[in-house]
């Protein structure tokens, strides 16, 4: 009987585990978007943006860490109420705190805007929608010997009568740009202006693909929201957390859902990303319909939430009902 | 379920293989539209992109498999008791030997094949693109009763798509109208050509020998080879132009008494003449400017470079050649940077270039010099070009109409006329292929060809940090597939199905999530990769990303084995 004495500690040490390693990449990628052009990365940069970085990667560290808790308690099986307990205990208390107290080290490194030298760089194209700029100078935000290329969709199949082609490229003395929300302008002598998001060196080495940018951006949701909810709604916060690690814990039924353990991982693992596919979708779908229904505007915020809470029971239900109580004994 | 687990896992793979592919070459099939490529093309297309996507999906459907293998595996061997089991490193020790060939496959799948087929796909639309262009045009010209020319653009459209059914009537109708309509005008001629001076072999002969009295080599050689190629009977041209060349390698030879400096810029003189002599005259056109600015004086020499500055004008193309290249595939909208310096920079772009067998030609070019303060020299666009040793030829002459050319022209600042119709290029043939502006231009490169010319093309406009994470991606991919098979396999066993009965029938029908699930885990693993080396490559450079990535292959490889290690046969 010692594994439930040694289960929560287990849980602590992976969430700790998964946790730096997730903030550091998180660090890694975000000094290179945001920061590279302009501030070295030393141990000074490191101190003051760990935390952030921490408070980004938290909630799918605690996801992973009940997925990988459970692939334990399959290994070593003991009762399965007191397993939910704990999990639900350590993964609510570690999310609630850790949100809060990571937010108020964080707040220290607040990100200062980008400047255009962060996306430009002399004698390198960057595109901006369809069209490629280059600037020969780049001080700040102040741009010189810029040449802008515009290509058609195809070359011109010529007819037999030759002709001059139409220019691509123009070059202009001097350009200002300015950036904010992730998309930068040039403005062009004359007034025009190109506006894009910026497909530079940094964005193009932190690229994601389709897949894993689908993933980023649902992890991305869920932790506007929650930090949100922290900012303006404590009790909301508390509820939306516990909602969170209680479908998770909940979900852990899938590890004896068949006889077959690699199926049940699949399921579990399956189950987890589609949680932050299926908030997003609340989230960012039916929540503002429900708005438009109700009439108190915290049930529109906690509709996701409440989802989660409702899916749990379900789950929570099956397992009591139709999950024999020795089918992790039998696989262990 | 007492099969070897080698031969499971060969199954398995075998299977997932075939079936990931079929699956892939369903959906290109279904997913394909005539917007993107013409009807005629359709089972290729889908081909390649079946295969494209095969590669890409290629680590979750070959870590599905090992880890369904493993996972379905029983741990008992034929002919042994439950309690006789082999230790597990011995049971997995082939299937080590299997992943490692397999490894070494996808690694030149992975550098030839895969950079080919995404080629491939791209050719594809391209044509797709001209062809529809063609057609248009032909309507157009047939809308203004020019039957002729839209004859031409419908014959262009059937040497791309031979098989489509209302263009061959269409050109059966045109033929017909085609041959009731009068000739075409004649070519027009371009204004202000003057006729050359010519001159006789005999005059040319006396020329070259007075030359060749006073010592000047160079002149001599060059009218006796004009007599020569005039009247090629006069053997004492040819004999003449001999003897001059004697002269100017024994005066070229360092020797006893000879000034040493002198000597070699008469042999400098003499490599730059023998270019003129042999016909490539872009070459010794740009010899003879490089002596120039070195010798302004030297009449040898300006003498001759105004002679290669001549023949260079000479130098053209027909544009029935740049039109027939018209409908091959290329590579559409290249940009580069061709020269920077303190001086200022030139831009070029180009619509199209198409490497064919004749050599290799460009659409709509277009080029510009400017200096930091935006101050533009000169700009033009050209609507062919062809390239010849490292420099673009943008004279295009028709080959039955004199007079008729299609030649680049200025819309700001000019270049010596000598100049006006050259580009000389920075960038080879296959380094343009990875400058165009399309953004998976990249993607379509081999590793081996991203290495060779890293570091060119950073200089091009390209960004080297994109360039360095990209090439280093391109090594580590066969490393993951190793480690990706190393850990699928301990992950397979650690979670198979040890009841008695085995997996239930329900529970085998979930076998296509392990593909689906592990598809978004393979891919987090890889983007991981391109995260940690992306920050080295911007933190420390690319050796230093070079030394992180082998180091992290190292420890990823030593914990998979480890992995492997710890997993019990029992």
């Amino acid at each position: 009987m010692k594994e439930p004495l040694k289960l929560p500690f287990v849980f602590l040490f992976l969430l700790l585990c998964v946790t730096v390693i997730l903030a550091a990449l998180d660090l890694f990628a975000s000094w290179g978007l945001s920061d590279s052009a302009a501030v070295p990365l030393g141990l000074t940069y490191v101190l003051q943006h760990f935390p952030g970085a921490a408070l980004a990667v938290l909630i799918p560290a605690v996801v992973v860490s009940v997925v990988l808790i459970g692939f334990r308690m399959m290994h070593r099986p003991f009762s399965r109420l007191l397993g939910f307990l704990i999990v639900l205990v350590v993964g609510y208390i570690v999310l609630v705190n850790g949100m809060m107290w990571l937010s108020t080290l964080s707040e220290k490194a607040r990100q200062a805007p980008l400047a255009a030298g962060q996306y430009l760089q002399p004698r390198t194209f960057v595109r901006l929608g369809n069209t490629v700029i280059n600037p020969a100078v780049v001080a700040g935000d102040t741009l010189g010997g810029v040449l802008v290329y515009e290509s058609t969709n195809a070359p011109s199949a010529s007819l037999p009568a030759p002709g001059a082609p139409p220019d691509t490229i123009a070059v202009y003395s001097g350009a200002r740009a300015s950036s904010g929300d992730g998309s930068l302008t040039v403005t062009l002598p004359g007034g025009r202006q190109i506006t894009g998001s910026p497909q530079v060196s940094r964005s193009t080495v932190f690229s994601p693909d389709i897949v894993s940018a689908l993933f980023l951006r649902d992890i991305d949701t869920l932790n506007g929201d929650f930090q949100r909810l922290r900012d303006t709604a404590l009790p909301e916060f508390f509820a939306a957390a516990f909602a969170l690690v209680f479908l998770c814990a909940a979900s852990l039924v899938f590890l004896r859902l068949t006889r077959w353990p690699l199926a049940n991982v699949m399921l579990l693992l399956i189950a987890a990303r589609a949680y932050f596919l299926l908030y997003h979708a609340l989230a960012t779908r039916l929540a503002p319909a429900v708005s438009g229904a109700v009439t108190d505007p915290a049930l529109a915020r906690l509709f996701p939430s409440a989802s989660f809470v409702v899916l749990g029971i379900v789950l929570l239900l099956v397992d009591i009902i139709f999950i024999p109580p020795k089918r992790w004994m039998e696989a262990a | 379920m007492n099969r070897s687990l080698l031969g499971r896992v060969t199954t398995f793979l075998f299977s997932f293989y075939v079936l990931a592919f079929g699956i892939f070459y369903l959906a290109s099939a279904l997913r394909f539209t005539s917007d993107l490529v013409l009807p005629s093309l359709r089972w290729t297309y889908a081909l390649d992109s079946a295969f494209i996507l095969f590669i890409d999906y290629l680590l979750p459907v070959h870590a599905a498999a090992i880890a369904v293998a493993a996972s379905l595996a029983s741990g008992r061997e034929p002919g042994r008791a439950p309690g006789e089991a082999r230790p597990f490193n011995k049971l997995v020790g082939s299937s080590l030997v299997l992943f490692l060939l397999l490894a070494v496959a996808y690694t030149l799948v992975f550098e030839i094949t895969y950079p080919a087929a995404r080629r491939r796909l791209v050719d594809l639309q391209q044509v797709t693109t001209l062809a529809r262009q063609l057609r248009a045009q032909s309507e157009t010209a047939e809308r203004s009763r020019d039957y002729r020319t839209s004859l031409g653009l419908v014959n262009r459209y059937l040497a791309i798509d031979p098989s489509n059914r209302d263009m061959r009537d269409r050109k059966a109708s045109l033929e017909s109208l085609a041959a009731h309509q009068e000739a075409p005008p004649p070519a027009r001629r371009p204004a202000g050509e003057q006729a050359g001076s010519l001159l006789d072999a005999q005059a040319l002969i006396t020329r070259a020998r007075d030359y060749y009295r006073q010592g000047d080599w160079f002149s001599a050689h060059y009218y006796a080879q004009q007599a020569s190629l005039l009247d090629p009977r006069r053997s004492d041209a040819t004999l003449l132009a001999a003897q001059a060349s004697e002269e100017m390698t024994e005066a070229a030879t360092p020797g006893r008494g000879k000034d040493v400096e002198g000597t070699e810029l008469f042999r400098q003189k003499r490599d730059a003449y023998l270019l003129l002599s042999e016909g490539d005259y872009i070459q010794a056109y740009y010899s003879f400017l490089k002596l120039a600015a070195l010798y302004p004086q030297d009449r040898d020499i300006r003498i001759n470079l105004e002679r290669a500055g001549q023949a260079v004008q000479s130098v053209s193309f027909f544009l029935d050649e740049a039109q027939r290249i018209e409908s091959l595939p290329g590579v559409d909208h290249i940009l580069f940077l061709n020269s920077s310096g303190a001086d200022g920079m030139e831009a070029v772009s180009i619509g199209r270039m198409v490497q064919a067998r004749e050599g290799t030609y460009f659409l709509d070019v277009e080029a510009v010099r400017y200096d930091a303060a935006g101050r533009v020299a000169w700009h033009f666009t050209a609507p062919y070009g062809k390239m010849l040793g490292g420099t673009i030829v943008m004279r295009c002459i028709d080959r039955n109409a004199p007079g008729v050319q299609a030649v680049p022209v200025y819309s700001q600042g000019s270049r010596p006329p000598q100049e006006a119709a050259l580009l000389r290029v920075q960038p080879t043939e296959d380094e343009m292929r990875f400058l165009s502006a399309q953004q998976d231009a990249l993607a379509n490169a081999g590793p081996v060809e991203l290495w060779r010319m890293r570091s060119s093309l950073g200089s091009f406009g390209l960004s080297r940090g994109a360039l360095s994470v990209e090439l280093i991606m391109k090594l580590v991919m066969p490393f993951a597939f190793l480690i990706l098979s190393l850990f699928a396999l301990p992950f397979g066993w650690a979670f198979r199905a040890r009841s008695v009965n085995g997996p239930s029938g329900l529970a085998v029908l979930l076998v296509p999530l392990v593909p689906l699930v592990l598809s978004v885990l393979t891919l987090l693993f890889v983007y991981a990769h391109r995260v940690i080396l992306g920050f080295v490559v911007l933190a420390f450079g690319f050796t230093a990303a070079v030394v992180a990535g082998a180091a992290l292959e190292f420890l990823l490889l030593v914990s998979a084995l480890i992995v492997l290690a710890g997993q019990s046969a029992s």
